[in-house]
């Protein structure tokens, strides 16, 4: 190799004269060579070749794969958003108005992209050079930093602070791109703090970004802190959610590429904890966790819209031909039966009880006669709307339908009805009542509170004989008697629209035994809830039809129209009119001088039946601890309503002894301030 | 002849022309490319490619007349001026992305490594203008080795990888052209391609490495050092045959490609114009580089013949490297595309070199003694 080079294999007498001639070309220069050329053409060809291979590349980008990348590069630019639909409202009635129990109102959520706002040290770069420049490069570089002349000017007003009712004026002292540069160069040489602000403005730093933000919407340190952790790991936070649209809009107006304000509406309950469990609540992304807007999440959703958008390469979005968008449909309205007076008058009702006497719990359910529209419904302890995630797990539950109870002696009207209906006793037929002590194989002698000799069936109500209720059930048998109180609803759901509804059981009846059926015809060994009970009675009060009870009247769409009604469902015939309508007078004599008496009032005669069940602790019954019940209608004669009010774990211990002083108050206290808005005058003196 | 010899004198279309279609597509993209997508307005960059594209044309013509035995006699200035703005880079250069590349001077930015470019085509042709004999000696070509040697390990510590690599294709097409034995220059391309590897290991900084790596495996570093790559290759594909909506289809004016009125402007050109655009362009810049090689071919005298070869060789690695980058087959290594990238110093350094290898062509013979008269110009 090194030989070769040495002496050259080629040593043409060209470069020999070459080199000999250093002035250049000479007469010894050769005429234009071939091998010159041929270099010239291979060096083209090489090049040529080179470049058909990326043109051909480029045909295979542009034209072969060309769809590939038209989708990709829309895929990258396009952004779709999700808009949320408004949730459709609760509404109660409130005499002839609607009002909504709970409503859906506008409200703004902050998201801040930290990846969206520009770079911290960039920002410093750039706050340093522009306190570098002269004036006169001060105002070209403004020139060319600022966005069009509109969407500058509200934030130098911002800046300036200048008053709103100012900002015309203002804004037109400012006429052109120009005055509005030359008004922030003023600013930025003014120096200090005004200097910092109209900086801070043309490039904000993260923190005092953050600072500011957190001011404007009134954050918690905490909240501040959380938010601020997460902001530095570059990760999107939600700022706040669901706050006054007022809020957003002033963050709006401070126009930060990267925090964003959406319309997220707030669920808004304008009557508070009124009726709280029937409404249920909904989670931070407006989704129904419990009650109706659990069980009709779908009707009150809506549907939500899509936009459309075209972004950039930093995601800012630009409103172009091809924005385009879905609007979202607004979720159906939901009219209840409920009435708003109804409502209160028992919910303050079961407050006044549970004050009074301790209970663990009470509540309570009204419905119309005639319909089984359900005027009231209310469950202590409950929940408060506004700090819906506070409550206790046993105070979410709206206990009429969720918890069965025994139900002591609010079963001996049923006992009765069927038994007269069956053909089996009268009315007026006397029953020994062995003087307040029936032994029955197999168990404790049944044994009555007073010691009764003949009563009238009638007079078994009235007094509350179990003595007489427990013989006429074993006239009837278990066959019966339980055909009979599934026929007036129990040991079935009634099939209210709300979720979490118990069955009940009549347990005791499934086989026939003695000892089993004289425990049912006491109220014992069976379980319902109160609504089923409260349907019983209905049943009875409206001359023996059973209905389905109703919640949910009607479906409104966002303008108001009904798109759906229900109508009130009859379920079946549960006793003959005849039976029906001959238990008004007994079990209007127990409010008179019956068992309850204590809770009768002057305004209006109130048919019911007490109910005092001992509390099954721990597989034994407790000589302490009750559940005290009353059940019946109003009027006594004429009924509007029936109810079924219940006293949870009443403590003897408290006074709490029998339900005609502790439950039937609480429905005749309702039934005073209930009816007079129902449209039954309240009794005048001179009527008694 | 000398009758022609006015600025406007016995113009050479097959040369002039190229460049004034590629100076003005330049503007024309350039102003497309510097589509502000935040603001929704144009940049300034447009307007100031038609100031230097006209700075540009009065260069070529000037050039041309530049009397270029003295340019030959003083063409060491011209490589030891590239290596002073080089060397003076560190102290008075402005960092933009992490690399110290430009001077300020008032409104002008210059590129020192754009200059040195064709500072070192003038010391390298200088050098081996008379050099045929010496080259038949391995010692021969020591010099020219260290006159590329000195400016480009410089430029490589700026660092900057892209320039550097022009100035290998340089060194080796000149000597070719001085006469360098072949066994020599295979020898040459052998020792670079085991320095490559050494030197991608224990020259290169992370981030160069990590843009070669991207290379080959863009998906797997999409969204960092193969963004502008895998953004470069959208918009391209997204160009299609006749071009995408100049409007918010054009991924390079929303903001997706980077660089895109310089590095990239070629993609700008593939997205907006499309296939047959893109092609065109292609072929004007080949064009381009065959005019000038005919020249080199044509010319007997050699340090023009040298002078048009070297930048034959330097513009032709930039169009090679930059649109293989464009298209995403080629690494990101930062060279712009000659007369179409923004960047006012480089399009009026190098219109001033065409127009100058325009003045070899055109340049009778006699200047030099030539017996074969005035009109001896070659074919």
């Amino acid at each position: 190799m090194s030989a070769a080079l040495v002496s050259p294999s080629e040593p043409s007498s060209r470069h020999r004269a070459r080199a000999l001639t250093p002035e250049g070309a000479t007469a010894a220069a050769p005429p234009p060579g071939r091998r010159e050329r041929i270099r010239a053409e291979l060096a083209i060809a090489g090049l040529g070749v080179v470049l058909l291979l990326l043109l051909l590349r480029l045909h295979h980008l542009q034209v072969t794969q060309h769809e590939v990348w038209l989708e990709r590069a829309s895929k990258q630019r396009q952004r779709t958003e999700t808009l949320p639909p408004p949730r459709g409202d609760v509404l109660i009635r409130d005499g002839d108005r609607l009002v909504p129990l709970c409503a859906s109102v506008r409200a703004v959520s902050v998201f801040i992209a930290p990846q969206l706002l520009d770079d911290p040290t960039t920002a410093q770069r750039r706050r340093d050079e522009i306190a570098a420049y002269t004036p006169k490069t001060l105002r070209k570089r403004l020139g060319k930093m600022l966005p069009t002349r509109e969407r500058a000017l509200p934030k130098l007003a911002e800046i300036l602070a200048v008053p709103a009712e100012q900002r015309d004026a203002f804004a037109a002292s400012l006429r052109d791109r120009k005055a509005v540069c030359e008004r922030i160069a003023v600013e930025i040489e003014a120096g200090g703090p005004r200097r910092a602000r109209a900086l801070a403005w043309l490039r904000p730093d993260r923190m005092g970004l953050l600072d500011q933000l957190a001011g404007i919407l009134g954050l918690s340190a905490s909240q501040r802190a959380s938010a601020e952790a997460r902001f530095r790991r570059g990760l999107g936070t939600w700022l706040a959610r669901r706050v006054d649209p007022e809020l957003g809009g002033r963050i709006d107006a401070l126009r930060i590429h990267g925090v964003e304000v959406r319309d997220e509406p707030r669920r808004a309950y304008p009557f508070g904890s009124l009726a709280s469990h029937v409404a249920g609540v909904v989670n931070v992304d407006g989704e129904g966790l419990s009650g109706l807007e659990l069980l009709f999440d779908e009707e009150l959703r809506g549907v939500p819209g899509q936009r459309h958008l075209e972004t950039d390469n930093a995601g800012r979005v630009f409103v172009t031909e091809n924005t385009h968008e879905t609007p979202a449909q607004p979720g159906l309205s939901a009219v209840l039966t409920i009435d708003r007076t109804v409502q209160l008058a028992l919910e303050e009702a079961l407050d006044a009880a549970m004050e009074k006497w301790e209970p663990k719990a009470a509540w309570g359910v009204f419905v119309e006669v005639g319909t089984g529209r359900i005027l009231a419904i209310a469950s202590r302890p409950a929940v408060d709307q506004r700090d819906p995630g506070a409550a206790a797990a046993d105070a979410r539950r709206l206990r009429v339908l969720t918890d069965p109870y025994e139900i002591g002696s609010t079963i001996k009207p049923f006992v009765v009805a069927v038994c007269v209906d069956r053909g089996l006793t009268r009315f007026d037929e006397m029953i020994f009542c062995e003087n307040g002590r029936f032994p029955v194989r197999g168990r404790r002698a049944i044994e009555d509170v007073h010691a009764y000799g003949m009563l009238s069936v009638a007079m078994v109500l009235v007094k509350s004989s179990n003595v007489g209720a427990v013989k006429l059930a074993f006239r009837l048998g278990n066959v019966r008697l339980a055909e009979g109180l599934r026929g007036l609803g129990f040991g079935t759901r009634s099939g209210v629209e709300m979720p979490g509804e118990s069955r009940g059981s009549l347990r005791g009846l499934d086989r026939p035994s003695p000892v089993a059926l004289s425990s049912v015809a006491q109220g014992y060994a069976m379980q319902a809830n109160a609504l089923q009970v409260a349907l019983g009675y209905e049943a009875l009060a409206n001359g023996g039809i059973l209905h389905r009870p109703q919640l949910v009247e009607e479906w409104r769409n966002a303008e108001g129209e009904v798109v759906r009604k229900n109508e009130s469902t009859v379920v079946g015939r549960a006793v003959s009119e005849e039976t029906a309508l001959a238990l008004r007078r007994p079990l209007g004599e127990v409010v008179r001088s019956g068992t309850a008496r204590r809770a009768k009032i002057a305004e209006y005669d109130v048919a019911g039946k007490t109910g005092t069940a001992n509390k099954a602790i721990g597989g034994r019954y407790s000589q302490r601890f009750s559940v005290l019940s009353f059940a019946g209608w109003a009027p006594a004669d004429d009924p509007k309503v029936a109810f079924c009010v219940v006293v949870d774990h009443a403590d003897r211990a408290k006074g709490a002894r029998y339900a005609g002083s502790v439950a039937a108050p609480i429905a005749t206290e309702t039934v005073r301030r209930a009816l007079p808005h129902l449209g039954v005058p309240p009794r005048s003196d001179d009527d008694d | 002849m000398s009758g022609d010899r006015g600025l406007l004198g016995s113009i050479r279309p097959t040369l002039l022309l190229p460049v004034v279609i590629l100076v003005v597509l330049g503007v024309l993209f350039i102003s497309s490319a510097s589509f502000d997508a935040r603001s929704g307005t144009y940049l300034s960059y447009g307007k100031k490619q038609i100031i230097w594209a006209a700075a540009g044309m009065i260069a070529f013509l000037v050039a041309r007349l530049l009397p270029y035995e003295k340019v030959a006699d003083r063409a060491y200035l011209f490589y030891g001026g590239g290596l002073i703005l080089l060397l003076a880079l560190p102290f008075v250069g402005t960092a933009v992305h992490g690399a110290k590349r430009w001077i300020v001077f008032g409104p002008v930015r210059i590129t020192p490594s754009e200059f040195m470019k064709l500072g070192l085509v003038f010391g390298l042709a200088r050098c081996l203008r008379f050099r045929r004999e010496e080259l038949a000696q391995l010692q021969g070509y020591i010099l020219p080795c260290v006159i590329t040697a000195v400016p480009l390990l410089i430029v490589l510590t700026q660092p900057d990888l892209g320039t550097s690599l022009t100035f290998i294709p340089a060194l080796f097409v000149m000597l070719y052209v001085a006469g360098a034995r072949r066994g020599v220059l295979a020898f040459g391309g052998a020792a670079m391609a085991v320095a490559a590897p050494l030197a991608f290991f224990f020259v290169l900084h992370k981030y160069q490495r990590l843009r070669l790596l991207a290379f080959w495996n863009p998906e797997k570093y999409a969204l960092d050092v193969a963004y502008q790559s895998i953004q470069s290759v959208i918009a391209v594909g997204n160009g299609g045959l006749d071009g995408a909506d100049t409007g918010v289809g054009a991924m390079g004016r929303m903001g997706f490609v980077p660089a895109r009125h310089t590095d990239f402007i070629f993609t700008v050109v593939a997205e907006e114009g499309g296939f047959i655009v893109a092609t065109a362009v292609l072929l004007v810049l080949l064009w381009l580089l065959v005019a000038l090689l005919e020249v080199a071919a044509q010319t007997r005298e050699p340090f023009g013949r040298l002078v048009a070869a070297g930048v034959t060789a330097i513009l032709g690695t930039q169009v090679l490297v930059n649109v293989a980058m464009t298209l995403g087959c080629g690494p990101v290594t930062g060279l712009p595309l000659p007369f179409l990238s923004y960047g006012g110093s480089s399009l009026v350094l190098w219109c001033a070199a065409t127009g100058y290898i325009h003045g070899i062509a055109t340049r009778p013979l006699r200047q030099f003694g030539s017996q074969d008269g005035p009109d001896a110009r070659v074919i």
